[in-house]
């Protein structure tokens, strides 16, 4: 075998069977021993478009997603991807054609570092120099994408090394994957002391609970506790969105009753999270009063911009499990105090006048399609409205990119999505800016018959900079202007996409039922009120309690 | 704060590169840098570096290095000006002990030795 085929072998020696990727001249190696693999390859028509269908692909099923592009600019065109992975730890594969070894360093053709371009968004990265490694490297690889906290892996493979005969063996024994360390058994009876005498405990939910698969764990945790519950953007539907215990999601445009539950809390049990700025909003006035229990199976990430005060590093299932076994706390009145704050401030549907109220639309959607629908959104306004008014009974169930904010992911990452879960229904929620980045991939919905369905919420603008320049910089508006769009709904039927446009409140039925009804990928065409802006809001600089609600 | 990290990672390209990339990036300036192949342990590379961590935490940027791949240890020294007492959690490790060589951590334990020196 070459050395092509034994990277492919290895792949599904690993159960891989699904690749995202676009040929290239130093890939083609690779693509040539395709032809004889069982794996299937879907051909996007971007390779950014490839990482970010691989990027959602990886969160669906929690394997890692894998990727492919030719050396040079298919290379390049992976790094929002890979970034992407990286700042949302998602297990991520990227396999990089290169020139071959002889001439690397000669600025040969299509030759880029990309090993260097890389370093600082992967998890780990190789260059094969060696074709004897190349099963090795390949197990090694998928194997640090998924243990501890996931992230993107990066394998560069120089042309001669894939056309080079290489060893591959039958058998070949598995690397086993690190063991996260023991919980410190100092530290739980620390957090167990803090849990018991805590008077305003408050757990704050992030993406780690949803990657550690301990959504059960944290289910029981919070119920038999009877712990008020926030979640970070990727932290929702961890615990469900109509869970008694849940008071929303915190920070920049989270819940009120969320954030004020947190600001006034004595004790924050932050489980998979890491005070990211968006949700922490002005660091030294957020949960002033809390002391703080964080449960991380990345050690770098406890006591990183908050210092805790019980470090549980390690296996989240059994720090859960152990505390779960704490004392029900007395906390009567500060639950009522919470859930009297959610009452207060639950969102309102009646929008004034006949214009579609995102809000509103995208409520009715989610109602409608049920909560263990995929919803895969876009960067912007729509994507905090989703995040706001969608129920989600998982966290797998909400793809969205938190920490990077790619616009343009919605489409591939549900494209991704689907071909993991072929039967669920997979909807995207996108901006009429968003649409626009990867809109090429409506090409790969059409040639493998995925059903998606597109939502583009259309307010002419490049709403959430336009909503900071309306806000923070005096209505000065600047380049946010999308009033020259493209007929959305036109351009998708050029692909041989079924699409509709609908404008009005009343036509919002009729925009739900032809998603619905429609088999085969399906786009609808939303105008909404270009005026309408993402409430409440936590401006920047400023600690959580300071948001600005909705003006009437 | 003025710190000396000691680190050992595995001698392969981009490992020395990966971890000063990774003190400058998260917002530490190197004052100075001398790396060496261990001589009797083929396959490793010894690494001192003086860090200026300003604001940040060094414990943090320990555990940081700590994750990657090619790291195998990483021990903390805080320099002269710093009292023992402002070291945060500070554990004696003696200077022969400090090298880490040998010792293999296991993937994302995040211990980080450290000692004032
Ligand atoms: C690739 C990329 N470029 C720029 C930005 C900055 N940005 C954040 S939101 C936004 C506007 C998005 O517009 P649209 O998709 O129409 O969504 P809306 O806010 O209007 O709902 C921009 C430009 C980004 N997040 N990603
Ligand atoms: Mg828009």
């Amino acid at each position: 075998m070459n050395g092509a085929q034994v990277l492919l072998k290895a792949l599904e020696d690993a159960g891989v069977d699904t690749i995202f990727g676009y040929p290239g001249g130093a890939i083609m190696p690779v693509y040539d021993a395709l032809v004889d693999s069982p794996i299937t390859h879907i051909l996007c028509r971007h390779e950014q478009g490839a990482a970010l269908a691989a990027d959602g692909y990886a969160r669906v099923t929690g394997q890692p997603g894998i990727c492919m592009a030719t050396s040079g600019p298919g290379a390049t065109n992976l790094i929002t991807g890979i970034a992407n992975a990286y700042l949302d730890s998602v297990p991520l594969l990227a396999i990089t054609g290169q020139v071959a070894t002889p001439v690397m360093g000669t600025d040969a053709f299509q030759e880029v570092d990309i090993f260097g371009i890389t370093l600082p968004v992967v998890k780990h990265s190789f260059i094969l120099k060696d074709a004897d490694q190349i099963q090795q490297t390949v197990q090694q690889a998928l194997r640090i994408a998924q243990e501890g906290r996931p992230g993107p892996v990066l394998i560069d493979l120089p042309k001669d090394m894939a056309l080079a005969d290489a060893s591959y063996q039958a058998l070949a024994a598995e690397v086993p994957a690190g063991e996260p360390p023991n919980l410190p058994p100092q530290s739980l009876l620390v957090a167990e002391q803090l849990l018991k005498s805590a008077k305003k405990p408050v757990a704050y939910v992030g993406g780690g609970v949803g990657m550690a698969r301990c959504e059960t764990n944290l289910r029981h945790f919070i119920t038999r506790l009877g712990l008020p519950t926030v979640a970070t953007l990727k932290g929702l539907g961890a615990l469900p969105s109509n869970s008694p215990w849940f008071l929303g999601m915190l920070g920049m445009h989270g819940n009120p009753a969320a954030n004020f539950a947190v600001q006034e809390s004595d004790l924050l049990i932050c489980i998979g999270a890491r005070f990211d700025d968006r949700a922490t909003g002005k660091l030294d006035g957020f949960a002033p009063a809390a002391k703080v229990i964080h449960i991380d199976i990345d050690g770098a990430e406890v006591s990183k911009l908050r210092t805790a005060d019980a470090c549980l590093i390690g296996r989240m299932r059994s720090a859960l499990e152990h505390l779960s076994e704490v004392g029900v706390p007395d906390i009567g009145p500060w639950r009522d105090r919470c859930l009297e704050w959610v009452r207060q401030h639950r969102p309102r549907y009646d929008y004034p006048g006949d214009d579609i109220y995102a809000p509103h639309l995208l409520r009715r959607l989610s109602e409608r399609f049920g909560s263990d629908t995929y919803i895969s959104c876009d960067v912007g306004q729509h994507q905090m409205w989703v995040a706001q008014h969608c129920l989600f009974d998982h966290p797998s169930r909400h793809l969205s990119s938190g920490g990077l904010g790619t616009m343009g992911y919605g489409l591939p990452a549900a494209i991704g999505a689907q071909l993991a879960r072929p039967e669920q229904t997979v909807v995207v929620v996108s901006g009429d800016g968003s649409i626009m980045m990867n809109l090429q991939e409506m090409a790969t919905l059409m040639r493998y018959r995925l059903p998606v369905k597109i939502v583009v919420l259309d307010n002419a603008a490049l709403g959430m900079v336009r909503q900071w320049q309306e806000l923070f910089f005096d209505h000065r508006y600047s380049e946010v202007d999308l009033s020259d769009n493209p007929d959305f709904a036109r351009l998708a039927e050029s692909f041989g996409l079924q699409s509709k446009s609908i404008q009005y409140a009343d036509e919002i039925d009729a925009g739900l039922a032809f998603l619905e009804s429609s088999s085969g990928p399906c786009l609808l065409h939303v105008k909404i009120d270009p005026q309408a802006n993402v409430w409440p809001l936590v401006p920047p600089g400023c600690s959580n309690d300071h948001m600005m609600e909705q003006p009437k | 704060m003025r710190i000396r990290l000691e680190l050992v990672l595995t001698d392969i390209g981009g490992a020395l590169i990966r971890a000063l990339g990774l003190i400058e990036r998260r917002g530490h300036r190197i004052e100075s840098c001398h790396a060496e192949c261990v001589e009797d342990i083929p396959g490793r590379q010894r690494v001192q570096v003086t860090v200026n961590t300003h604001e940040r935490s060094p414990e943090v940027l320990a555990r940081q290095l700590l994750r990657l791949y090619d790291v195998l240890a990483v021990d903390l020294f805080a320099l002269s000006e710093i009292s023992i007492e402002q070291v945060p959690r500070v554990v004696a490790v003696s200077p022969s002990r400090s090298l880490g060589i040998g010792d293999v951590k296991t993937a994302n334990s995040g211990e980080v030795r450290t000692a004032n020196g």
